[in-house]
Protein backbone atom coordinates (compact mmCIF):
# COMPACT_ATOMS: atom_id res chain seq x y z
CA UNK A 1 0.00 0.00 0.00
CA UNK A 2 0.86 3.17 -0.91
CA UNK A 3 0.61 6.86 1.24
CA UNK A 4 -0.61 8.55 -2.50
CA UNK A 5 1.89 11.11 -2.24
CA UNK A 6 3.75 11.69 -5.22
CA UNK A 7 7.55 12.21 -4.88
CA UNK A 8 8.86 13.53 -7.86
CA UNK A 9 12.19 14.62 -8.40
CA UNK A 10 12.78 17.92 -10.50
CA UNK A 11 16.73 18.52 -12.07
CA UNK A 12 18.66 17.27 -8.61
CA UNK A 13 15.89 18.32 -6.13
CA UNK A 14 13.35 15.89 -4.65
CA UNK A 15 9.83 18.21 -5.01
CA UNK A 16 7.25 16.82 -2.99
CA UNK A 17 3.49 18.21 -2.90
CA UNK A 18 0.81 17.25 -0.46
CA UNK A 19 -2.37 17.27 -1.86
CA UNK A 20 -5.00 15.86 0.67
CA UNK A 21 -4.74 15.85 4.59
CA UNK A 22 -2.78 12.86 5.54
CA UNK A 23 -4.16 10.37 8.27
CA UNK A 24 -1.58 8.61 10.31
CA UNK A 25 -1.01 5.90 8.80
CA UNK A 26 -0.87 7.01 5.88
CA UNK A 27 1.97 10.20 6.96
CA UNK A 28 4.09 7.08 8.65
CA UNK A 29 3.52 5.50 5.12
CA UNK A 30 5.03 8.74 3.31
CA UNK A 31 7.74 9.18 5.33
CA UNK A 32 9.15 5.49 4.73
CA UNK A 33 8.81 6.05 1.28
CA UNK A 34 10.54 9.15 1.20
CA UNK A 35 13.13 7.96 3.04
CA UNK A 36 13.46 5.23 0.94
CA UNK A 37 13.43 7.66 -2.22
CA UNK A 38 16.04 9.97 -0.83
CA UNK A 39 18.51 7.56 0.56
CA UNK A 40 19.28 6.03 -2.66
CA UNK A 41 19.76 8.85 -4.83
CA UNK A 42 21.97 12.10 -4.58
CA UNK A 43 20.14 15.13 -4.47
CA UNK A 44 20.61 18.58 -3.76
CA UNK A 45 17.35 19.33 -1.79
CA UNK A 46 14.36 18.55 -0.51
CA UNK A 47 11.14 20.78 -1.20
CA UNK A 48 8.04 20.04 0.43
CA UNK A 49 4.94 21.71 -0.09
CA UNK A 50 1.40 21.40 2.04
CA UNK A 51 0.01 24.75 0.40
CA UNK A 52 -3.17 22.34 0.09
CA UNK A 53 -3.08 21.67 3.94
CA UNK A 54 -6.31 23.22 5.86
CA UNK A 55 -5.11 21.67 8.87
CA UNK A 56 -2.36 19.83 9.95
CA UNK A 57 -2.36 18.70 13.24
CA UNK A 58 0.61 17.83 16.09
CA UNK A 59 1.73 14.01 14.27
CA UNK A 60 1.95 15.20 11.49
CA UNK A 61 3.89 18.38 12.27
CA UNK A 62 6.29 15.86 14.66
CA UNK A 63 7.03 13.35 11.64
CA UNK A 64 7.99 16.80 9.25
CA UNK A 65 9.91 18.09 12.22
CA UNK A 66 11.59 14.30 11.67
CA UNK A 67 11.90 14.30 8.07
CA UNK A 68 13.54 17.42 8.50
CA UNK A 69 16.26 16.01 10.85
CA UNK A 70 16.83 13.11 8.81
CA UNK A 71 17.50 14.96 5.58
CA UNK A 72 19.57 17.12 7.88
CA UNK A 73 21.23 13.85 8.39
CA UNK A 74 21.68 12.97 5.19
CA UNK A 75 23.13 16.55 4.29
CA UNK A 76 19.91 17.09 1.93
CA UNK A 77 19.07 20.32 2.27
CA UNK A 78 15.14 21.25 3.35
CA UNK A 79 12.87 23.20 2.86
CA UNK A 80 8.99 23.47 3.73
CA UNK A 81 6.49 25.52 1.20
CA UNK A 82 3.47 27.15 1.65
CA UNK A 83 2.20 26.78 5.12
CA UNK A 84 -1.40 28.58 5.09
CA UNK A 85 -1.73 31.19 7.77
CA UNK A 86 -4.51 29.55 9.74
CA UNK A 87 -2.18 26.48 10.00
CA UNK A 88 0.90 28.85 11.32
CA UNK A 89 -1.35 30.51 13.80
CA UNK A 90 -2.50 27.12 15.25
CA UNK A 91 0.88 25.68 15.12
CA UNK A 92 2.33 29.05 17.15
CA UNK A 93 -0.37 28.72 19.70
CA UNK A 94 0.65 25.07 20.44
CA UNK A 95 4.34 26.12 20.90
CA UNK A 96 5.60 24.12 17.62
CA UNK A 97 7.73 26.34 15.68
CA UNK A 98 8.99 23.96 13.84
CA UNK A 99 12.44 24.57 15.47
CA UNK A 100 15.00 26.15 12.79
CA UNK A 101 13.03 24.46 9.73
CA UNK A 102 13.64 26.51 6.55
CA UNK A 103 10.37 27.99 5.32
CA UNK A 104 8.76 29.44 1.65
CA UNK A 105 5.94 31.16 0.65
CA UNK A 106 5.78 28.75 -2.39
CA UNK A 107 7.07 26.33 -4.04
CA UNK A 108 9.02 28.10 -6.66
CA UNK A 109 10.65 30.44 -3.78
CA UNK A 110 11.28 27.26 -1.87
CA UNK A 111 13.65 25.80 -5.35
CA UNK A 112 15.17 29.31 -5.09
CA UNK A 113 16.49 28.97 -1.25
CA UNK A 114 17.46 25.56 -2.12
CA UNK A 115 19.50 26.49 -5.23
CA UNK A 116 20.99 29.53 -2.84
CA UNK A 117 21.91 27.16 -0.31
CA UNK A 118 23.75 25.16 -2.80
CA UNK A 119 25.45 27.96 -4.46
CA UNK A 120 26.15 28.74 -1.13
CA UNK A 121 28.03 25.95 -0.33
CA UNK A 122 30.16 25.52 -3.69
CA UNK A 123 31.88 28.77 -2.70
CA UNK B 1 -56.74 66.57 42.10
CA UNK B 2 -52.94 66.43 43.10
CA UNK B 3 -50.92 68.05 44.84
CA UNK B 4 -49.38 70.22 41.90
CA UNK B 5 -52.60 70.54 40.06
CA UNK B 6 -51.89 74.30 38.73
CA UNK B 7 -47.78 73.61 38.33
CA UNK B 8 -46.10 74.13 35.01
CA UNK B 9 -42.97 71.98 34.28
CA UNK B 10 -41.90 75.85 33.12
CA UNK B 11 -41.98 76.93 36.73
CA UNK B 12 -40.11 74.09 38.33
CA UNK B 13 -37.41 74.92 35.25
CA UNK B 14 -37.40 78.13 35.88
CA UNK B 15 -36.80 77.96 39.04
CA UNK B 16 -33.93 75.16 38.67
CA UNK B 17 -32.13 77.40 36.45
CA UNK B 18 -31.78 80.14 38.68
CA UNK B 19 -30.84 77.90 41.38
CA UNK B 20 -27.92 76.88 38.90
CA UNK B 21 -26.98 80.19 37.63
CA UNK B 22 -26.82 81.62 41.80
CA UNK B 23 -24.51 78.71 42.12
CA UNK B 24 -22.50 80.38 39.44
CA UNK B 25 -22.77 77.75 36.99
CA UNK B 26 -22.69 79.78 33.76
CA UNK B 27 -20.54 76.88 31.64
CA UNK B 28 -24.12 75.13 31.27
CA UNK B 29 -26.03 76.11 28.51
CA UNK B 30 -29.45 76.67 29.36
CA UNK B 31 -31.30 76.65 26.29
CA UNK B 32 -30.23 73.16 25.65
CA UNK B 33 -30.64 71.30 28.69
CA UNK B 34 -33.74 73.12 29.45
CA UNK B 35 -35.99 71.30 26.85
CA UNK B 36 -34.64 68.17 28.24
CA UNK B 37 -35.29 69.31 31.73
CA UNK B 38 -38.78 70.47 30.78
CA UNK B 39 -39.55 67.07 29.37
CA UNK B 40 -38.46 65.30 32.32
CA UNK B 41 -40.65 67.92 34.89
CA UNK B 42 -43.73 67.17 32.50
CA UNK B 43 -43.15 63.71 32.50
CA UNK B 44 -42.46 63.48 37.09
CA UNK B 45 -45.59 65.90 37.21
CA UNK B 46 -48.05 63.63 35.07
CA UNK B 47 -46.13 60.92 37.15
CA UNK B 48 -46.66 62.05 40.85
CA UNK B 49 -50.62 62.57 39.47
CA UNK B 50 -50.95 59.08 37.67
CA UNK B 51 -47.84 57.03 38.41
CA UNK B 52 -46.00 55.13 35.28
CA UNK B 53 -42.83 57.33 34.61
CA UNK B 54 -41.60 54.83 32.24
CA UNK B 55 -44.83 54.02 30.23
CA UNK B 56 -44.88 57.96 29.80
CA UNK B 57 -45.59 58.54 25.76
CA UNK B 58 -42.08 61.54 26.22
CA UNK B 59 -40.00 58.31 27.52
CA UNK B 60 -38.93 58.54 23.56
CA UNK B 61 -38.42 61.73 23.66
CA UNK B 62 -36.27 62.20 26.84
CA UNK B 63 -34.29 59.19 25.62
CA UNK B 64 -33.46 61.35 22.24
CA UNK B 65 -32.85 64.53 24.35
CA UNK B 66 -30.38 62.61 26.31
CA UNK B 67 -28.55 61.05 23.40
CA UNK B 68 -28.20 64.16 21.77
CA UNK B 69 -26.97 65.99 25.10
CA UNK B 70 -24.29 63.36 25.31
CA UNK B 71 -23.47 64.12 21.26
CA UNK B 72 -22.78 67.42 22.19
CA UNK B 73 -20.14 66.31 25.12
CA UNK B 74 -22.38 66.79 27.91
CA UNK B 75 -21.19 64.45 30.92
CA UNK B 76 -23.27 62.90 33.67
CA UNK B 77 -22.39 65.62 36.06
CA UNK B 78 -24.83 68.00 34.43
CA UNK B 79 -26.98 65.81 34.58
CA UNK B 80 -26.92 64.99 38.21
CA UNK B 81 -26.52 69.19 38.86
CA UNK B 82 -30.10 69.41 37.29
CA UNK B 83 -31.74 66.89 38.94
CA UNK B 84 -30.81 67.49 42.16
CA UNK B 85 -32.05 71.29 41.53
CA UNK B 86 -34.77 70.40 39.98
CA UNK B 87 -35.66 68.75 43.44
CA UNK B 88 -34.84 71.90 45.57
CA UNK B 89 -37.06 73.63 42.98
CA UNK B 90 -39.66 71.23 44.06
CA UNK B 91 -39.06 71.58 47.45
CA UNK B 92 -39.48 75.17 48.09
CA UNK B 93 -42.58 75.04 45.81
CA UNK B 94 -44.19 73.02 48.39
CA UNK B 95 -43.14 74.90 51.31
CA UNK B 96 -44.42 78.23 49.67
CA UNK B 97 -48.15 76.45 49.24
CA UNK B 98 -47.85 74.25 51.94
CA UNK B 99 -47.53 75.83 55.57
CA UNK B 100 -48.48 72.38 57.46
CA UNK B 101 -44.84 71.15 58.32
CA UNK B 102 -45.61 67.19 58.07
CA UNK B 103 -48.13 67.79 55.17
CA UNK B 104 -44.69 69.68 53.67
CA UNK B 105 -42.62 66.65 54.46
CA UNK B 106 -44.48 63.71 53.09
CA UNK B 107 -45.29 65.61 50.23
CA UNK B 108 -41.47 66.26 49.68
CA UNK B 109 -40.67 62.76 49.99
CA UNK B 110 -42.82 61.43 47.68
CA UNK B 111 -41.27 63.63 45.40
CA UNK B 112 -38.25 62.48 46.23
CA UNK B 113 -38.98 59.27 45.30
CA UNK B 114 -40.78 60.00 41.85
CA UNK B 115 -37.18 62.08 40.94
CA UNK B 116 -35.10 59.34 42.15
CA UNK B 117 -36.94 56.70 39.61
CA UNK B 118 -36.90 59.32 37.20
CA UNK B 119 -32.68 59.85 37.70
CA UNK B 120 -32.46 56.01 38.22
CA UNK B 121 -34.61 55.89 33.99
CA UNK B 122 -32.19 59.14 32.72
CA UNK B 123 -28.88 57.59 34.40
CA UNK B 124 -30.10 54.35 32.28
CA UNK B 125 -30.50 56.23 29.28
CA UNK B 126 -27.47 58.35 29.54
CA UNK B 127 -25.08 55.08 30.11
CA UNK B 128 -27.22 52.92 27.28
CA UNK B 129 -25.66 55.94 24.87
CA UNK B 130 -22.34 56.07 26.44
CA UNK B 131 -22.14 52.59 25.65
CA UNK B 132 -23.04 52.88 22.17
CA UNK B 133 -20.79 55.64 21.07
CA UNK B 134 -17.88 53.48 22.92
CA UNK B 135 -18.76 50.45 20.87
CA UNK B 136 -18.53 53.08 17.46
CA UNK B 137 -15.47 54.03 18.49
CA UNK B 138 -13.85 50.50 19.07
CA UNK B 139 -15.39 49.25 16.06
CA UNK B 140 -14.02 52.01 14.25
CA UNK B 141 -10.51 52.12 15.75
CA UNK B 142 -10.30 47.96 14.62
CA UNK B 143 -10.88 48.98 10.91
CA UNK B 144 -8.34 51.96 11.50
CA UNK B 145 -5.45 50.15 13.76
CA UNK B 146 -4.00 47.11 11.72
CA UNK B 147 -3.21 48.19 7.98
CA UNK B 148 -0.41 46.28 6.41
CA UNK B 149 1.62 48.20 3.62
CA UNK B 150 2.81 46.70 0.14
CA UNK B 151 6.12 48.90 0.67
CA UNK B 152 7.55 47.36 -3.03
CA UNK B 153 7.73 44.12 -4.35
CA UNK B 154 8.74 41.01 -1.53
CA UNK B 155 8.31 43.88 1.29
CA UNK B 156 5.61 44.48 3.62
CA UNK B 157 5.52 47.11 6.39
CA UNK B 158 3.18 46.67 9.71
CA UNK B 159 3.28 49.67 11.18
CA UNK B 160 1.93 49.45 14.96
CA UNK B 161 0.09 52.75 16.37
CA UNK B 162 -1.75 52.76 19.59
CA UNK B 163 -2.16 50.33 22.82
CA UNK B 164 -2.11 46.37 22.05
CA UNK B 165 -4.04 44.36 23.51
CA UNK B 166 -5.03 40.27 23.02
CA UNK B 167 -7.85 41.28 20.79
CA UNK B 168 -5.69 43.68 18.20
CA UNK B 169 -2.83 41.25 18.72
CA UNK B 170 -4.90 38.56 17.02
CA UNK B 171 -6.06 40.60 14.47
CA UNK B 172 -3.18 41.74 13.47
CA UNK B 173 -1.60 38.14 13.55
CA UNK B 174 -4.58 37.56 11.14
CA UNK B 175 -4.12 40.71 8.84
CA UNK B 176 -0.40 40.09 8.40
CA UNK B 177 -0.42 36.81 7.84
CA UNK B 178 -3.29 37.12 5.19
CA UNK B 179 -1.27 39.59 4.00
CA UNK B 180 1.60 37.98 3.60
CA UNK B 181 0.25 35.33 1.70
CA UNK B 182 -1.31 37.92 -0.42
CA UNK B 183 1.39 39.82 -1.55
CA UNK B 184 3.78 36.82 -1.47
CA UNK B 185 6.18 39.01 0.66
CA UNK B 186 9.38 37.39 1.89
CA UNK B 187 10.35 40.59 4.38
CA UNK B 188 8.18 42.00 7.17
CA UNK B 189 9.30 45.24 8.51
CA UNK B 190 7.33 45.74 12.31
CA UNK B 191 7.43 49.20 12.94
CA UNK B 192 6.61 50.07 16.70
CA UNK B 193 7.54 53.47 17.48
CA UNK B 194 3.96 54.08 17.76
CA UNK B 195 3.50 51.40 20.55
CA UNK B 196 3.25 53.47 24.06
CA UNK B 197 3.40 50.67 26.28
CA UNK B 198 5.43 47.04 25.77
CA UNK B 199 4.82 45.36 28.45
CA UNK B 200 5.73 41.02 28.15
CA UNK B 201 1.98 40.52 26.94
CA UNK B 202 2.83 42.81 24.17
CA UNK B 203 6.30 41.29 23.59
CA UNK B 204 4.66 37.84 23.80
CA UNK B 205 2.04 39.00 20.85
CA UNK B 206 5.05 40.14 18.30
CA UNK B 207 7.17 36.82 19.32
CA UNK B 208 4.38 35.23 18.13
CA UNK B 209 3.39 37.26 15.32
CA UNK B 210 6.74 36.83 14.12
CA UNK B 211 7.38 32.96 14.71
CA UNK B 212 4.05 32.58 12.85
CA UNK B 213 5.38 34.76 9.74
CA UNK B 214 8.62 32.58 10.17
CA UNK B 215 6.58 29.17 9.77
CA UNK B 216 4.80 30.74 6.20
CA UNK B 217 8.37 31.76 4.80
CA UNK B 218 8.37 35.33 5.36
CA UNK B 219 11.60 37.13 7.54
CA UNK B 220 10.47 40.18 10.30
CA UNK B 221 12.32 42.65 11.32
CA UNK B 222 12.12 44.76 14.16
CA UNK B 223 12.28 48.55 13.70
CA UNK B 224 11.08 51.93 16.07
CA UNK B 225 12.18 50.66 19.35
CA UNK B 226 11.99 53.64 20.98
CA UNK B 227 14.76 54.30 24.25
CA UNK B 228 12.50 54.10 27.25
CA UNK B 229 10.69 51.03 25.42
CA UNK B 230 14.66 49.10 25.30
CA UNK B 231 14.78 50.30 28.97
CA UNK B 232 11.17 49.22 29.67
CA UNK B 233 11.74 45.63 27.95
CA UNK B 234 15.19 45.32 29.72
CA UNK B 235 13.77 45.82 32.93
CA UNK B 236 11.29 43.39 32.45
CA UNK B 237 13.46 40.59 31.46
CA UNK B 238 11.82 40.43 28.00
CA UNK B 239 14.14 38.61 25.48
CA UNK B 240 13.14 38.50 21.65
CA UNK B 241 14.97 35.16 21.03
CA UNK B 242 16.29 35.77 17.19
CA UNK B 243 14.16 38.20 16.14
CA UNK B 244 16.37 41.05 14.13
CA UNK B 245 15.69 44.26 15.24
CA UNK B 246 17.21 47.62 13.95
CA UNK B 247 16.91 50.65 14.88
CA UNK B 248 14.61 52.66 12.55
CA UNK B 249 12.98 52.12 9.77
CA UNK B 250 15.56 53.20 7.49
CA UNK B 251 17.96 50.36 8.44
CA UNK B 252 15.22 48.05 8.34
CA UNK B 253 14.82 48.34 4.73
CA UNK B 254 18.46 48.74 4.15
CA UNK B 255 18.62 45.04 5.78
CA UNK B 256 15.19 43.67 3.81
CA UNK B 257 17.97 45.08 0.65
CA UNK B 258 20.41 43.37 1.38
CA UNK B 259 18.63 39.76 2.08
CA UNK B 260 16.54 40.72 -1.21
CA UNK B 261 19.87 41.58 -2.80
CA UNK B 262 18.63 44.84 -4.20
CA UNK B 263 20.95 48.36 -4.01
CA UNK B 264 19.59 51.32 -3.58
CA UNK B 265 21.53 53.63 -6.13
CA UNK B 266 21.51 57.34 -6.56
CA UNK B 267 21.44 57.74 -10.62
CA UNK B 268 21.01 61.50 -10.76
CA UNK B 269 18.70 64.34 -9.89
CA UNK B 270 15.71 64.85 -11.65
CA UNK B 271 15.43 68.64 -12.47
CA UNK B 272 11.84 69.26 -13.92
Amino acid sequence: MSSGVPILKVDDYWVVAVEETLHDQSVIQFKEELLHNITGVAGKGLVIDISALEVVDSFVTRVLIEISKLAGLLGLPFVLTGIKPAVAITLTEMGLDLQGMATALNLQKGLEKLKNLARMEQR
Amino acid sequence: MGIFGDLKPEIIVEKAIDFLSKEGQTDIHFNEISALTRDFCRALLSDLEQPGFVTSALEKEIADKVKIMFAQGYHIEVLQLILEKILDSFISFIREQYHDLQLAASYITTVRDHIFKGTAFLLKMALQTQRQVIQKHTEALMELSTPVIPLMQDILLLPLIGTIDTRRAKEIMDNLLEGIVHYQAEVVIIDISGVPVVDTQVAHHLIKTVKAARLLGSRCILVGIRPELAQTIVRLGIDFPDIITKNNLHAGLEQAFRWLGYRLERVGHDHE
